[in-house]
This record gives C-alpha cells, structure tokens and sequence, in this order.
C-alpha cells in the first residue's frame, strides 16, 4: 500500500523501516483486529471506506504480485539450465499464465471498486516497500527456490487446511522463508470477504449496480485466457476437457453484493486460498503451479547442485541518475545502453498504466468519446504488455554494468509519480508526450547500435508503430498530423 | 555429354487477364527494413521487351514505376516458362540455352511445345461434357504467336471460338539464348448465348432496378442457347436445405456462383438462380516441351498454366497463399525436429506479418457481426453472418463488439509482431484454430485465429498445419538460440524464398523449383500471390487437386462423395461417403492413422455458454456434419503414404442426400477398402500430377464468369486479393473510417456491403466494366501509385 495508507492501519508516526518491522507475525498480533495478523480498521474510517481502502490494497498485491512473477519469468534462460530447457520453459510458461491471472484480478478488484462507487486505482509503491498486509516486502528477484518459497508462502492455503504431502512441502517453504513471513494474500481476501458479506456494517446503499456497464469483463480483458468449452453431452461439464487450456483470466463483471462475494472467492480460491473455491477446480492454483516448481526444482538441485534457472540479473534493478539515488538495496543499471533499455520500460510501463486507469476508470466527461476510443485504448494496453515483455527479454540479456561481468540487466518496473486520470485531452496530450520521449530514447539506441541484433530489428517495429500510434493521438487532439497518418 | 532431364520452370506459373496491349511489366515486393510494419514496397524489376514480329526479347528496361494499367486497360500478368536440363549426372539443374543444345547436337527446331487448356466451369455445373471449352496449340517449334483458341461442342459452330489468350516460344539470341515459352492470358472478356431481344427485354424485366444490364455482344455470343448452360438451374429447395428434396443435384460449394438472370444475388431472392449461360475467359491447363535428342530419345517436361484475375493489392500477401498448402505437400505437415531454429523462427515472424497484411484490409467492425450505421448485421455478408445462415442460428458478433476496429486490431496485431522481432518465442500457439476445429462455434471456438474469415471448407479459416507447428516450433525454441540478425523470408529478394526448409535435398529442389522465379515474371505470376482459402478461390481451386488422390476414385471437390470409379471394382462406392481414412502408425503405435473426414458443428449452450455446447443441428443435418478441406485433412496422409496403400471407410449405403459423420460404433457396417494414394506431384517435379487434375479442373469451381465473385464473396474470404476496407484513416473521434473497396466512389462514407445498393458495384457493372471497378490499391489506398 502506498506510504499514505501507512497511517490507517498502522500509527503515523511510523515510518517504513519500522512497518518492516511490524510485519513479523508477533509484531502484527500485538495490533490486534479481526484477523489474528491484520491490523484492525482505523477509528477514522466508516466501514465501506474501510472495505475500499482494503480493495486498494489488495490490488496494490496483486500488482506486486503480478510484477514480481514477470520478474522472474523474464529472468529465465541463461547457461545454468543445462539439458533441462523443456521442463524450465514449462515453469515460464506456468508463471507468466500465473502473471496473466493476477492481471485479471487486479482488473477485477477495479470492478469491485466501481460497484462500491469508489475511485479506481493502479497504483503500488516501489521498493523499499512493505506493510502488515505484505507477506514479505516487494522485490524484484530472479528466480530462485528462495524466491519460489515466497511465492508459495504468499499464495498459500491456511496451512491448517494442508493436507498429504503438501504438509511436508509447507514445512520446507516456511523454514526457507523464515519467521518474518507476514500474513498471506487469502487472509486479506478473508478480511474483504467478511466485509462484503457483512450487511450491517456495508448497507445495500453502499452499491452501485449501474456501473455494471462501465466495468471490465472478460470478452473485452479475457483474451480467451479460460478453457474450451465442453463437445456436447459432456459427463463431467465441471472438469475440463482434455486438453484445454488450464487457464482462467478472471474478469467477472458484478451488480450485486453476492456476485461481488462470489467474484472475490474465485479470485481468491484461484490464487491464494483452497478453503474458498466453491467448485470444484477448473485448473490448478496458483499455489499447486508453484508447488509444481518447486519440487522440480528441489529434484534438480538434488541432480546438479550448480542448477540455477535464471540469468544472472540483479535484485531490484533501478535506472537512478546518481547512485544516491538509487535506494538500499536496489541495483541501479549502469551499463549506458541498457540504462536507456531500462528507461524505456520505464516510459513503457507507465504509458500501460495511465491507459489501464483510463480504461478502467468507468463513465468519463465524454463518454460517447471514450467509447469510440476504447478499441484504440485496449489494443494499445496489450500492445504494451507485448513491449514490456519484448523489452524486459532484452534487459536480461543485456549487462547491467561492465559488459565483461556476466551480471545482466532486468527490468525495472519503476512506477510513475502518479496515475490520477487528467481530463480526456491532457490525458492524450500526456500519452502524445510519453510516445515522444520514447521515439528520443529509441533513436539514441538505434544512433548507438544496439549489441544485440534483435534490439534493432524491435526498435525499428516499435519506432514505426509508435509513430502510428502518434498519429492517431494528433488527430483526435486535432493536432497537425506527422506522418505517417495513414494505415500503415 | 548428354541431356537426361528437362523441368519447365517454374511448374505453375499464374497469367492474370487484361485488355491492355502491353502485359504488366515485371515487379517485386520487398520489405522495408526501416519500416517493417509498413506496406511492401512495390520494386520494378527487369522487364523483357518481345518484339511482336520476330518473337525474339528484343530489350531489358526496368520501368521507373508500378503500372498496372493502360489507359482504361488492365495490363495481363503474361508470365515467362523457362526449360532447364540436367545434364549427365550433374544434381542441379541449368537453363537450357541454344548453346547447351548445339554442345549436345541439338537445335531449337529440335524442341516441340504443346499447351492445353480448358475451361470446365459450365461442364461442372450442368454436367454436360459439351459444355467443356478447350484449346490446344502445338506441337509447335515456331515462334510465332499461337492462340489459345477454345472449341466447345455446344458452342453454335467450330468456327466460333472463346479465345484463351496464346502461348509463344520465344526465339533464342545471342543476348537470350535461354529457352522459354510466354503465356499471354486473354482480355477478360464475357461470352454467352446469343439472345433476341425479347430474350434480353424478359431480363430486363425480371429486376427493373438493373439498369445496366450486359448483353454479350454478337462476336462474344457463341454459345448455343439450346444446350443446357443457358437457364441452367436447379430447384431453389435443395440450397434452402429443404429436407423434403429426394433428388441428388451435383452442386459444387459454394452453390451457384454463376451469372444469373436478375434479380440477384441467389441467397436474396430465395436462392433462385438462373443462369445466363455466361463463360468466361479464364482457363488451366499444361505445357509440354520435348526434346528430341539425335540418339533418337525423347525428353518431355511439363508445367502448368492459369488465368486468372488481377493481383488488385500488389504490396500484400494473403495470410493463407496456394504456396503454403503446396509447400505443406512438399514438406509435410511437421516442421522438422532438425531445421534451424532461426528459420523456423523467420517463417512464424512471416506468417505473422501476412496476418496483419491481411487484417489491414477488412473492416473489422463489420466483419466482426457489429450493427453497421444501426442495420441488422445479417444485411452485410460477414464470415459471422455466414455461420448463422449454415446453422440456422441467430447471429452473434465474434469479439466484444467494442473492440471491434480494424486500426486498432492492426496495430494490436504489428505490436505482437514488434515483439517477435524483440527474439520473444511467441505465446499463443493456442490460439490458432486446429484444422478439426473449424466448425466449433462457441465463443473462444470462433476467437481462434485467424478470425473472421472463412476457410476452403466454408468454416472459419484455419491455418496450413504446417503453418501452425511453424508457430508452435518458434514458441518451444530453446533459450540459447542464437541472436542472428535474421531476415524474414518476405523481406527477402525472391530469388532467396527457397528453400523454405531444408528437410532433405529432395524436399528442398522440389521447392526450389516450385517458387523458382523466372526471369522477367512478377511476383503476381508465383503461388505466393494466391489466396489459399479455397472457397472456391480466385487464382485456382485447390480442391480439385485432391478428388483423385485414391487411386481409383474420383470424390465430389468438397464433401466426400464418391462421384466416379476409375476402378471398375469399386463401381459399388459411386454415391458413398468416405467418412475416414486409416493406416498402420508410422511410429509403431498400435493406434492406426485415422482421419475422420467432418466435424461437427458446435456452437455455446444457451444454459452455460462458457462451459457447455450443443451440436448446431437442422432437418437436414441432424448431426451438425460439416466437411473438412482435404489439403489440412490428409496432409499427413499424403506425407506418409504416397505410393503406399491406407483403408477407406465408406458408408454401407449411398448417401448423396445425407450428412453422416464416422459412428465407431458402425465400424463393421462400413465398407472398408484399400486404395493407393497418388503421387501429387509428377515425378521428382513439382508439377501437380495430371493424374490428378486435367485441364479445366483446377479452375472449374471457380464463378462463372469469374468477374462474378467479385461480387459474391466479400473479403472474408479473401481479405488481402479482394479487399473490403480502403483509405482508411482514423476519423477524429479515433475510430477507422474508409471506403467499401466496392463502393463505386470512395469518397470516405463507408458503404455496407448489401449486393443491392446501387452505391456499390454490381454484377453488371462488372460484365460491363470490370477493368474500371476492380480498383488497384496500393499503399491501402485506391488513389495513389497505381498508375491511374
């Protein structure tokens, strides 16, 4: 949760250093509250402001959560991986279809929100980051059976619940993680769920069912991220067919408080919390997929001590001016031409979500304009998610520093000062600028020659189809038009 | 010395008709590597001048510009067949030339050339072999020009003739000496019955609406109009699916693409379809050159020939070309396990490329089923449309209809390819429609890719599976592939296109000589300007490729029928249904082969539309039993069994008025018998085998006349050779806006595609003025840099 939130769920005059503190296990208990490790709500606040400031937070996780899980996709390849390729491509694939699953419920927790009539939000902070409601502060890692525990800690079911041989492997992750593990995502949902459900404290006045129109769903978010449908005259509808995809991108649309119950175990019985799934799985949790990993990858240390899955880029790489600024414990990129790759992510990533919060933000000052847009918009966000993973593959292939030093460079994922929505024009006028600023730094590494030959043949793609892109922003602000302005 | 072998390359060489004196100058596409996601760029290539006396090339001129017509004359693409030898033991082939045949004690005279050619389209209708229109010229070893002049039994007399254009053997010089034959296809024109005027007064009153209604003229009028093909037509009931209709008709699919007498089109006017007895110019056929050597031995070698439309967006290539279903028969359905990784990863990046070439040109609002300007969406023919007439449903837009727009779909489709260009594997191998899956129409069903458009079997279009494996290959590449800077195979010099896989030398000289690039022949003139959606198509039928292909067998083009049998002992099948194909596993596995020749059509349960489906059945198809095309369907097959034999499952009985689909259950019931699968290709050429398809056959399921596809079928089926959505820009508001590329002006008001709104061009616009209509778009624009 941003520094901000910091105030209502812990004493102000708490700083960051200290809430790392706070949330070891003991430390979160002695706050109190309904749930044995989650602060309890602050005196300030009505219940329903409550409820959203919690939808805030869990969304902030699940944006960590998601970004972390790229992190250490990108991360994998490199030498160490030996003759075991197909096996470790099936872990990217399984944590980039994990990454995909948190993207549908960060979108969903934005519905929930615009049910609750509240402002929608993107937003979380970069590292150094932590809070009471974080199982371990934020961090950039490469994949590793460390890394792979927090995950698991983070996506656990109540180890209560654990039974057979996943005890075990509870065991083995929770002795990785250590004693600082704070509390996991499914006892947030916990806390929402009860919230929600609870008439008394969050009326039915609170709801806005006439934002259904406005909210996210999953033809327009889902990509065909689920499984096929059944051939007719399926015996068992509730399990997939054979062969299907074993994916859900979950973007359920919600008009009431059981669909928004409803919504929010299945995200939370998909990731986070078995004790919530109503049904019968459709596909593995994300926790199973980690389990899956990580007994593999335990085999394999077992084989070969010296595996290792991932490249050798650093933990929470920075583009910092100087290195003062860049934070304790953060990597600042210093290599010159992977620095200007960093900064273009960079400029990437926040043009992703100042468009996300756009598109998200329900009914706007024009709201026939936004319509006839929204094509536009939501071809532009995936297109950018193809750009961060094209250009976060070609950070981790490039050095962060001395380029005859094997460490690579990473993706950054540094967050902009801000995502609040400007009015229609100055939010284009702003998006006009972004696609400059990035034209500026694909031109100085085009002029530099970029090392690796797949750099050039991408930036030439994406300098032509950002000028598409400028284009389009110039003739909808009415701006004189650069070339191209056609179909190109 | 000797000669021990001669090839006519390339083996299919496509002319393309036209009025214009001068045939259309020689050009390329390339890519641009400064702006991979622009169009092609359209490069003017050495162009042969022939001196019209002598025959002879007389000049080499690289014109300055593309120009694709003369005045109001479309240029014909006349493409040039080279003869190459092999010599003594030598594996590669070498152009023939006088001098190679003087230093083996040849001469020019000593070559003989013989070109075949017809047109069967009328004949595959009304079944009438006198409705056949062929044209033979040689042996000829002169260089004068040779016409293809076209005879017909039901034609008024032998002295009338359909003219097919004409083929000349080009005299050898010093500059020139290489052997080679033009084909110069014909003008494009329309021929027919002679009718009086009371005749052509009764159509013009059959729909007052058409003003403009084409009268073929006396010379063109050829045709006896007592023989069947004038008024053709068969019962309405039988393409109303009526299942009280007890009379087999031997329609092709789709039906009644032929000229009909107003009003039009058939599926409007409760699928009366008359005909006006039309014919057209267009044809297919062989050419032979031997070579007779002074030990007495003969050498033959033989290519094929067609005629048809013009390449009208020069600068894109279709997502789906005859080329990748030909490379599919060369290669096989698999990618190697041991082709380079970075070839594998080229082509994926290609065929993306193509995808969004072809995107560009559809209206992706429209053609995702969208409400255009408030009409019902059934009004507009649309691929969504077009499902919901098959399976008597309501119809329903394919994508979320708000996010349904063709600049937008296009750019989301060049940034995946941006990414691909990054040395990201690809990700969605899952969403590309599997070839047995055509005919699922639930939701993620038809949000496969490629979308919106229709396959050869009138589904939704699937990929070559060597396409797919292609894709699927690139996404399983391995972590330390390395970091080359590649070029994509379409950005290459075409010379360079082949070989497009190195599975084995022979796989590879065969492809090599199928793509091989004649000396002056426009990129127009090769496979890969071929759509390859073949319903029915444009350049050839590739259906008709595969009817023969169990020896002994003739199946109808598109359903499984068993039409005729070549083997007098297998007389018994005539009017069975092949329903499945198996053979012993080349693996080991105890599992056969099998190949179920349908699918069934599924679309959502209303009760849960996202985990359950129904079989979209009606009266007449009970079982939702849909075909599958043959060239996906038994790729595998051919790869593996060619020369050898595989068990066929017929129905136990004749079933021309039924849609059975593969019941294991019957498998005793079914009549099981082994048949030798053919050879596609002749020898180690790769000709198509004349044992599988004649003169006339590859085009004769094409329109009749062919201008009316043009308004039959929208671009759904055809999106980059018909396209649907020019000039198109983004309107202020942001969203696309364009001409209907069939809309007579294209002044920026889209107009739907309807077929009877006098805005767009209609059937007699196009009999009368097809020259005029079928507009040349370069750069996605109908207005610039075609030479108009």
């Amino acid at each position: 949760m941003s520094e901000r939130s910091h105030r209502h769920i812990a004493p102000a005059v708490l700083g960051a250093k200290v809430l790392l503190a706070l949330r070891s296990t003991a430390a979160a208990q002695a706050l109190g509250g309904g749930s044995p490790h989650l602060p309890p709500k602050p005196a300030e606040m009505s219940w329903r402001d409550y409820l959203i400031m919690l939808l805030h937070i869990g969304g902030e996780l699940e944006h960590a959560l998601m970004v972390e899980y790229l992190y250490a996709a990108y991360s994998i390849g490199g030498a160490g991986i030996g003759p075991r390729a197909d096996v470790v491509r099936g872990w990217q694939d399984e944590i980039l279809t994990i990454a995909r699953e948190e993207m549908g419920h960060l979108l969903s927790v934005q519905n929930a929100l615009l049910l609750l009539g509240a402002p929608i939000s993107f937003e979380r902070d970069d590292f150094p980051w932590s809070g009471p409601f974080n199982a371990f502060p934020f961090e950039l890692e490469p994949l590793s059976l460390k890394s792979l525990a927090k995950y698991l800690y983070s996506e656990m079911p109540d180890p209560d619940t654990v039974k057979g041989p996943d005890k075990a492997l509870v065991a083995r992750v929770e002795a990785l993680v250590g004693p600082d593990a704070g509390v996991r995502v499914g006892q947030v949902y916990d806390r929402i769920i009860a919230l929600v459900e609870d008439r008394r404290r969050v009326p039915d006045s609170a709801f806005f069912p006439e934002s259904y129109d406005s909210q996210m769903d999953w033809d327009e978010w889902g990509r065909s991220y689920r499984p096929e449908s059944h051939k007719p005259y399926a015996a068992h509808p509730e399990i997939p067919p054979a062969g299907s995809r074993k994916t859900t991108v979950l973007v359920p649309k919600v008009a009431t408080r059981t669909e928004l119950a409803a919504a929010l175990r299945a995200i939370a019985s998909q990731g986070e919390a078995e004790h919530l799934s109503v049904k019968p799985r459709a596909e593995p949790s994300h926790f199973d997929r980690f389990a899956k990993i990580f007994r593999e990858y335990e085999a394999f240390l077992l084989e070969d001590p010296s595996f290792t899955p991932s490249r050798p880029v650093p933990r929470n790489p920075v583009v910092a001016e100087d290195a003062d600024f860049a934070p304790e414990g953060a990597t600042r990129i210093t290599h010159p031409e992977s620095c200007e790759w960093a900064t273009l992510f960079n400029v990437r990533y926040r043009i992703l979500l100042t468009l996300l919060t756009y598109a998200a933000s329900g009914p706007r000052e024009h709201p026939e304009l936004a319509k006839e847009r929204r094509p536009t918009v939501i071809s532009r966000i995936f297109g950018e998610m193809y750009n961060l993973k094209a250009i976060a593959g070609m950070l981790a292939r490039l050095p962060l520093g001395d380029p005859a030093d094997p460490a690579r460079a990473g993706a950054p994922f540094q967050m902009p000062y801000t995502l609040v929505l400007a009015p229609e024009a100055s939010f284009w006028r702003l998006q006009l600028e972004l696609l400059e600023v990035s034209e500026e730094l694909i031109a100085e590494l085009l002029a530099r020659g970029p090392e690796l030959p797949d750099g050039g043949r991408y930036l030439r793609a994406l300098r032509e189809a950002d000028a598409v892109a400028r284009g389009w922003i110039e003739g909808v602000l009415g701006l004189k038009r650069k070339s191209p302005s056609r179909n190109a | 010395m000797t000669i021990r072998e001669l090839r006519i390359l390339p083996p299919f060489a496509i002319g393309r008709l036209g009025s214009a004196d001068e045939p259309l100058d020689n050009y390329t596409i390339v890519n641009d590597p400064d702006a991979p996601l622009g169009f092609r760029k359209i490069v003017p290539q050495p162009t042969f001048v022939v001196d019209d006396e002598s025959g002879a090339i007389s000049a080499v001129r690289t014109p300055e510009r593309f120009e694709p017509t003369s005045g109001e004359h479309i240029r014909p693409v006349a493409p040039f067949l080279e003869v190459w030898a092999r010599v003594d033991d030598e594996l590669d082939l070498q152009p023939l030339t006088t001098t190679l045949l003087e230093k083996h004690g040849c001469s020019v005279d000593d070559l003989a050339w013989t070109v075949r050619v017809a047109n069967r389209k009328a004949e595959r209708r009304t079944g009438d072999p006198g409705d056949r229109v062929e044209a033979h010229a040689g042996p000829f070893s002169d260089h004068g020009k040779h016409v293809l002049e076209g005879h017909s039994p039901n034609f008024l007399s032998p002295e009338r003739v359909l003219v097919f254009g004409d083929v000349r053997f080009l005299r050898p010089t010093a500059a020139f000496p290489e052997i080679r034959l033009r084909f110069t296809p014909a003008k494009g024109l329309i021929y027919g019955p002679k009718l009086t005027p009371e005749e052509i007064e009764e159509m013009r009153e059959a729909d007052p609406s058409v003003h403009n209604l084409h009268v073929v003229p006396d010379e063109l009028a050829v045709y006896d109009k007592t023989k069947g093909w004038w008024k053709f037509s068969i019962p309405p009931g039988v393409r109303n699916a009526d299942p009280n209709i007890d009379t087999f008709y031997n329609e092709t699919l789709p039906p009644a693409l032929f000229a009909i007498i107003p009003p039009g089109p058939v599926w409007l006017n409760n699928n009366v379809a008359v005909s006006r007895g039309y014919l057209d110019d267009a044809c297919d056929g062989t050419v032979e050159v031997a070579l007779a050597l002074p030990s007495g031995e003969r050498l033959e070698a033989v290519g094929r020939i067609v005629a048809s439309p013009p390449a009208v967006v020069p600068d894109a290539l279709f997502l789906r070309t005859l080329a990748d279903d030909l490379d599919q028969v060369i290669f096989g359905p698999d990618v190697p396990s041991d082709e380079a990784e970075e070839l594998t990863r080229a082509r994926a990046e290609d065929i993306l490329r193509r995808g969004f070439e072809t995107v560009r040109y559809l209206n992706v609002s429209v053609m995702n089923g969208n409400p255009v300007q408030g009409r019902d969406p059934l009004d507009i023919d649309t691929m969504p449309a077009e499902e919901a007439f098959d399976v008597y449903r309501a119809e329903r837009p394919v994508f979320a209809p708000e996010t349904a727009d063709t600049l937008a779909i296009l750019a989301l489709h060049q940034r995946v390819y941006s990414a691909l260009r990054s040395g990201s594997a690809p990700w969605f191998p899952v969403l590309l429609r599997k070839p047995e899956d055509v005919g699922d129409f639930t939701d993620i069903g038809r949000r496969k890719m490629p979308a919106l458009m229709a396959g050869a079997d009138g589904n939704y279009l699937a990929l070559t599976r060597r396409q797919i494996d292609t894709v699927v290959r690139a996404a399983r590449r391995s972590f330390s592939m390395p970091e080359v800077d590649l070029t994509i195979e379409a950005d290459s010099d075409p010379s360079r296109l082949v070989p497009r896989n190195r599975t084995s030398a022979e796989s590879a000289r065969r492809a090599a000589e199928l793509h091989h690039v004649a000396a002056g022949n426009p990129v127009s003139s090769r496979p890969v300007t071929s759509v390859g959606n073949c319903t029915p198509g444009l350049e050839v039928d590739f259906r008709f490729a595969w009817r023969r292909v169990f020896k002994g067998l003739l199946l109808r083009e598109y359903d499984n029928l068993v039409m005729e049998a070549e083997d007098p002992q297998h007389a018994d099948l005539v009017m069975h249904r092949l329903l499945r194909v198996e053979y012993p596993s080349p693996d080991g596995s105890p599992e056969p082969r099998a190949f179920d020749t349908t699918c069934t059509q599924i679309g959502p349960n209303p009760y849960d539309t996202v985990t359950e489906s129904v079989v979209l059945s009606y009266e007449a198809n009970p079982n939702g039993v849909a075909p599958l095309e043959w060239s996906n369907l038994l790729a595998r097959m051919l790869h593996e069994r060619t020369g050898k034999t595989v068990t066929c499952f017929f129905t136990r009985d004749e079933a021309d008025l039924d849609n059975p689909a593969w019941d294991p259950s019957k498998r005793d019931e079914y009549l099981a018998r082994t048949f030798v699968i053919r050879a596609f290709f002749e020898g180690e050429t790769a000709m198509i085998s004349r044992e599988l398809a004649r003169p006339g056959e590859l085009t004769q399921g094409l329109c009749s006349p062919w201008q009316n596809d043009y308004r039959e079928c929208s671009c759904y089926y055809w999106a980059a050779a018909r396209p649907d959505f020019v000039n198109v820009e983004a309107d202020p508001k942001g969203r696309s806006a364009g001409d209907n590329w069939f809309q007579k002006d294209h002044d920026g008001e889209y107009v739907p595609d309807d077929y009877v709104d006098e805005r767009l061009v209609l059937y007699d616009d196009l009999f009368n003025h097809w020259e005029k209509w079928l507009r040349f778009t370069v750069r996605g624009r109908t207005d610039e840099g075609t030479g108009k």
